[in-house]
């Protein structure tokens, strides 16, 4: 039997140096006895020269035997746990990793399960106590504060605290008492020293009162589950708590209280109560616009009031038309996109950029047109926690198409660009693919002029670059033509 | 009015909001600052209060004076409950004592509505940036944002806060519209969108490279309360499971509709249905971690969770033909569906079998509930024999929901 001493309970270094000497003598678990103590001699009990293997110097050297990385963080975080145990524990399952270096994926070995349980023990405990550490302020001669805490925690686990509290209190000056070790920090430096005794810690503070009122105040008498209570904050923690005087009374008078509201008549009220009128809103148009604009304002509100939409009740928002009226071109597209929905507006987010991308090219102003979807909602499906656009169906399109024929009137362009074959099936009544009919002018019923292009957000969906690059060029030829188109209407009119 | 009235007043008015958590944002310590405070990241919960929910900010109203009439609020207008109005220093010096003592993670500001909507922002924004710029307040704040603020003041909000939320109050716009008569459910949906966009668009890195403004890292939350309508578990679940899609919402809290003081009498009032709402937690978990729909975790022909057994098992005990399960095959998706394995547990599982078969032994090394999971899977030396066919399954699989207990002293 060998005996390691260790420095102290949380010598990782030293662990890890008599373990791996001992691993390269091939000297078994069951023969190594761990120990902590003072002692700074040496690590072992041994003489030196039974450390160096002799007789195996020939073979294969075992120090090239490489440890997983999360084994040494198993081991960072084991070794603070209190059981005199895991120093065995530790080399054992170093012992096994040689033969099985897939060993730490097995939660269901013994030793790699009780492991896991220390470690998350000590994950624990080190929870618990940046939760439940409190301050006490002292106030110094010069004025200044000190806060002091008393703390018992359960595991080695002070030092492994020291980074979160001098990371939050950085520029205050603080002491944290326990039993086993106390940690000091003036601003600039931490020290540890011996540990102390809670009658060494402050007594009391003026603020504790305060904290015990918000306590008192936030807690619902008409909701006790004491179990919840207990099994997140363990008695074992009340000694230092200043609230928890408090937890007797509470749970004792909850019943009462809670039977007091509910039988209680409901009173008048004594305030004069002001009815709150909400404010008119109107989001969109400026509020001095000419006629057109109150005739769109107006068809955009009766629009809203509706029930008729079958698609409003899980969309954000109606995603109304948007731009000034009247307007030689308007654009359309068949429904709004998942970002149009959240901002509210149409032709938003990557799409809108290269629409405005190829309407500048077009030699077009996002002002000089109005820009409008059929569907006034976006109309989706959920897929876990993703919006999947869902293809629009006829009697959607008949839903929204009077809205489209109102608005349409209002603006009066004389073209319309239709956004792909579903935008131009709502004017004419048939799908036409933008293969088939871009480039072309066509003639609507009414005499407006239409040309049929592909959604920039289609374009966006092509992986193929120069695909991509053609079809943008296209979007753009398009909305020249309708530009073209419109001026030339203009002329006409004079 | 001293401050430990205005306290008591104002974190009494605050306790109906079940969100607590200090979680989801950016890592940061004082170590190159003047101030104070730091997250990990993950949250710390400092206290419990004996109704089982955690203390992790100062939750309080910066006031309960309010000019609407939600029935349910006992801040209401018409309420006659005491009022009080914090001034910003001393919210700002609250929190920094509670903070310096290590008694919270931060803060969470919320307010009744006074005058207007931007008023109130204004100032619910004003202690924000007063912590944040005047004492290098770096620890966690949530801000209550009031629908429909102006956009500017959202920016702001969004610079200083951690977490915005705006709750959502009752599950369907009509019930908010017969509960809550003042509130607008379009106009909160609406906010949630332009929160997500914002939220989203501090992310990307723009054009030039730089940094956007920070804006609320750790993103945006809500809260439903449940039981004040009548409005069925379906419907609440399809609810969430929209706002998730739409809003990318942290969390969704559901609270259970509690008698308050003064209460209104166009409400229920009875005890808490709390376990329904832990069972709402429950199935709520599993639309977001366990690859469930919104559909199928309803199982009841009332369209309401099995308040006897949790979410999972009411499923499996309804899809009795999918199993048992064998451990050492079945992917991970049916893993996750079997009752009693957890996501750890699953993962656990999956590592384990791909070094070596996992044997019924090996399950009590697991730290799960046995009980649970042994009816719905198979092992290389376990069967779980007719079990699946017992008509008393379910009576053996409930647990009794830990009762209000008052023997603990
Ligand atoms: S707006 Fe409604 S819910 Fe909010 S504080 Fe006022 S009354 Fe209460």
């Amino acid at each position: 039997m060998q005996t390691v001493r260790l420095a102290s309970d949380t010598d990782i270094e030293g662990w890890r140096n008599a373990a791996r000497t001992l691993l390269l003598q091939e000297i078994a678990p069951e023969h190594i006895q761990w120990r902590v103590g003072q002692q700074t001699y040496g690590l072992f009990d041994l003489p030196e020269d039974e450390l160096i293997p002799s007789q195996r110097a020939n073979q294969r050297p075992t120090t090239q035997f490489k440890v997983p990385r999360e084994f040494i963080e198993l081991c960072r975080q084991v070794i603070l746990h209190s059981d005199p145990s895991r120093f065995t524990l530790l080399y054992r399952l170093l012992w096994r990793l040689k033969a099985q270096p897939k060993l730490l994926q097995l939660s269901v070995d013994p030793d790699v399960a009780k492991a896991q349980a220390m470690v998350k023990a000590v994950r624990r405990d080190l929870h618990k106590m940046k939760a439940f550490v409190r301050f006490r302020e002292i106030e110094m001669e010069n004025g200044e504060s000190e806060f002091v805490a008393w703390f018992e925690p359960s595991h080695h686990i002070v030092e492994a605290s020291a980074p979160f509290f001098t990371g939050r209190f950085t520029n205050m000056r603080w002491s944290i008492l326990t039993p086993e070790i106390c940690m000091h920090w003036d601003g600039h430096t931490l020290n540890y020293t011996a540990g102390a005794s809670k009658s060494e810690a402050p007594s009391e503070d003026a603020g504790e009162e305060l904290w015990r009122s918000y306590y008192r105040s936030i807690f619902n008498p008409a909701r006790l589950k004491v179990s919840a209570m207990l099994a997140q904050m363990p008695k074992k923690y009340w000694r230092n708590l200043p609230e928890a005087p408090l937890i007797a009374e509470l749970i004792a008078d909850s019943s009462p209280r809670m039977h007091g509201m509910i039988v209680a008549p409901p009173t008048e009220p004594q305030r004069k109560i002001v009815k709150y009128v909400t404010k008119e809103e109107s989001r969109r148009l400026p509020a001095d616009a000419g006629d057109v604009m109150t005739a769109l304002r107006e068809l955009n509100d009766t629009m809203l009031s509706s029930a008729d939409f079958p698609l409003s009740g899980h969309a954000t928002q109606a995603v109304l038309g948007q731009g000034v009226a009247p307007a030689t071109i308007l654009l359309l597209g068949e429904q709004p996109q998942e970002q149009d929905d959240l901002a509210g507006q149409p032709f938003t987010g990557q799409a809108g950029t290269l629409l405005d991308q190829a309407l500048n090219a077009a030699g077009i102003g996002r002002s000089d047109v109005y820009a409008t979807n059929v569907l006034k909602h976006y109309k989706y499906k959920l897929q876990g926690r993703r919006r999947i656009p869902l293809a629009l169906e006829d009697r959607d399109i008949q839903t929204y198409l009077p809205w489209l024929r109102a608005e349409i009137e209002v603006v009066q362009p004389s073209v319309i660009v239709a956004f792909g074959p579903i935008a131009a099936r709502a004017l004419t009544g048939k799908g036409m693919e933008s293969e088939a009919h871009g480039g072309k002018l066509l003639t609507l019923p009414d005499d407006r002029q239409l040309v049929v292009t592909i959604h920039p957000a289609l374009i966006l969906s092509i992986r193929d670059q120069a695909t991509k690059q053609l079809r943008s060029e296209q979007l753009v030829k398009d909305l020249a033509l309708a530009a073209k188109a419109a001026m030339q209407r203009a002329l006409e009119k004079g | 009015m001293e401050l430990k009235q205005k306290l008591e007043i104002l974190a009494d008015a605050a306790k109906y909001d079940a969100s607590c958590a200090s979680s989801g944002t950016d890592k940061r310590t004082s170590t190159n600052g003047k101030g104070i405070g730091s997250t990990t990241g993950m949250g710390i919960c400092h206290s419990y209060a004996p109704d089982g929910r955690c203390i992790s900010l100062l939750k309080i109203l910066l006031t309960n004076f309010c000019v609407y009439d939600c029935v349910y609020c006992v801040n209401r207008v018409s309420s006659n409950v005491p009022r009080a109005r914090f001034s910003v220093d001393e919210v700002v010096n609250l929190t920094l004592s509670f903070y310096r003592r290590n008694y919270i993670e931060g803060l969470f500001l919320s307010s009744g509505i006074i005058r207007n909507p931007d008023y109130t922002m204004e100032q619910v924004v004003e202690v924000a940036r007063v912590l944040r710029e005047v004492h290098d307040f770096r620890g966690y704040i949530h801000l209550k944002t009031i629908p429909d603020a102006s956009p500017e003041l959202m920016v702001r909000a969004g610079l200083y806060a951690d977490r915005l939320s705006i709750n959502v109050e009752l599950p369907t716009i009509a019930s908010l519209q017969s509960l809550a008569p003042e509130k607008d459910g379009k106009a909160i949906r609406r906010s949630m969108g332009q929160l997500r966009l914002k939220i989203e668009e501090s992310k990307e890195k723009t054009l030039t490279g730089k940094r956007p403004p920070r804006f609320s890292p750790g993103g945006q939350s809500t809260q439903m309360i449940v039981g004040a309508d009548s409005t069925d578990d379906r419907a609440i679940l399809d609810t969430s499971a929209n706002l998730y899609g739409a809003f990318r919402l942290r969390r969704v809290y559901y609270s259970a509709f509690s008698p308050i003081p003064d209460a209104s009498n166009m409400l229920p009032l009875k005890a808490p249905p709390l376990v329904r709402e832990h069972r709402l937690y429950q199935a709520d978990w599993l639309l977001r971690f366990y690859g469930f729909d919104a559909e199928e975790i309803i199982t009841g022909q009332d369209g309401m969770l099995d308040l006897d057994v949790d979410p999972k098992t009411a499923w499996a005990l309804q899809h009795r033909e999918q199993f048992p399960v064998d451990l050492n095959r079945a992917p991970k998706a049916m893993l996750l569906r079997v009752p009693g394995l957890g996501v750890t547990s699953v993962a656990r599982i999956l590592a384990a079998r791909k070094v070596r078969a996992i044997r019924y032994d090996d399950l009590t090394r697991l730290r799960l509930s046995l009980k649970k999971v042994l009816p719905f899977v198979v092992l290389p030396d376990y069967h779980p024999g007719r079990s699946l066919d017992d008509n008393h399954l379910k009576q053996r699989l409930q647990q009794p929901v830990p009762s209000q207990q008052f023997a603990l002293f």
